[in-house]
């Protein structure tokens, strides 16, 4: 208890005492206010823990749902905004400790197809199973994050070119051995991708992501189904 | 004389029904109205008029909420204090709070609400 409550304890007690030796209706109207002050008090305890508890919960709803908005609902991975946030961490981040940032966009090939071929959802299908195999080839540090319809980006943050072109050749070699199941049935997919390096001193991603998106389009042009280095 | 009290429900206040000839005052929805006080004042001055007439007659509080806003929850504590006080000077009450048994929060609310008092009362889930 405060001082202050204290004192107010104290002080009723002592109102209480000499009031039971005064007049009986006296006491009995003390007796009546004291006994609607200490159920206000009650209440306004109460009203507090309860405000208490659902001001928990809304901070546990806005995490929530900040977090959902930063999810792709199909895959699971980021989304666009998400991607966004994690990219302006990596430079702000790693790129200052001298870090190298590697960035890889990856694009399904001849996906409109799938969707015109198969439907709608032997296509999400596929968009799903290539997320998973995204995610399991990544290191855990990495993020990945559907960029766009079928168009991936994955992040690597303190990771030597050589090895971000090991994990996409990787993901890639994956696809060509082992068509992808559907409701459709089992269907060949393959992925081109691009490459890139953020710099020490870029203070965007912006040209680094335009570096990789120029890496894709050559790996497009030039064949597909194959993965491309954008110079830095 | 007692008037009849019937207010339908909004998209932030419930439907509330004040019955002269059964003395029940009934609630059922959401309550988080703009001005909660203000909307809670003349029902609450409904009851304390309820419980000043028909001394026989029980009033009854029947609460069908499923969220209340603090404003709300204080006017329930209040009129809960007042049948709890009339139930203490010997005047039939009763308070019926239906919960769908889903919403854990809204049963533990009512648990919390009636815990300290006397007067007879039941949390019925749905």
């Amino acid at each position: 208890m405060s001082e202050r409550d204290n004192t107010t304890a104290m002080r009723v007690a002592a109102l209480l005492e000499k009031v039971a030796a005064l007049d009986g209706e006296l006491a009995r109207e003390v007796d009546w206010l004291v006994g609607r002050y200490r159920r206000s008090e009650r209440n306004l305890d109460k009203i507090s823990r309860m405000s208490d508890r659902m001001q928990a919960r809304i901070l546990e709803l806005n995490d929530r749902l900040r977090a959902a908005s930063l999810t792709d609902p199909l895959t699971g991975l980021c989304n666009r905004r998400g991607a966004l946030d994690a990219l302006a961490a990596c430079i702000g981040g790693d790129l200052s400790k001298g870090g190298a940032c590697m960035l890889a966009l990856i694009d399904i090939d001849h996906f409109k197809t799938v969707n015109d071929t198969h439907g709608h959802d032997a296509g999400d299908q596929v968009l799903v199973h290539f997320a998973a195999r995204l995610k399991a080839a990544l290191r855990p540090q990495d993020i990945a994050a559907r960029w766009g319809g079928e168009e991936f980006l994955a992040m690597l943050p303190n990771c030597p070119p050589d090895e971000a072109l090991g994990l996409v050749e990787g993901l890639l070699q994956g696809l060509r051995n082992q068509p992808v199941m559907t409701q459709a049935g089992l269907l060949n997919v393959t992925a081109s991708s691009g490459i890139a390096r953020i710099v020490v001193g870029e203070t965007s991603h912006e040209a680094a992501l335009a570096r990789a998106d120029t890496a894709l389009y050559a790996a497009k042009r030039s064949g597909r189904d194959r993965c491309m280095v954008a110079p830095d | 004389m007692l008037e009849r009290i019937y207010i339908e429900a909004t998209r932030s206040s419930p439907h509330v029904e004040c019955d002269p000839a059964s003395l029940v005052l009934r609630f059922v929805g959401e309550s988080y109205p703009e001005n909660t006080f203000q909307f809670y004042r003349p029902l609450i001055a409904w009851l304390d008029r309820a419980l000043a007439e028909e001394a026989d007659q029980t009033v009854t509080l029947d609460v069908a909420l499923s969220y209340l806003n603090t404003g709300s929850i204080k006017s329930m504590m209040d009129m809960l204090d007042r049948l709890d006080e009339a139930h203490q000077d010997g005047r039939p009450v009763m308070v019926l709070w239906r919960c769908d048994a889903e919403n854990e929060r809204i049963v533990e609310l009512a648990q919390e609400l009636l815990e300290d008092l006397s007067l007879p009362h039941e949390i019925r889930t749905e």
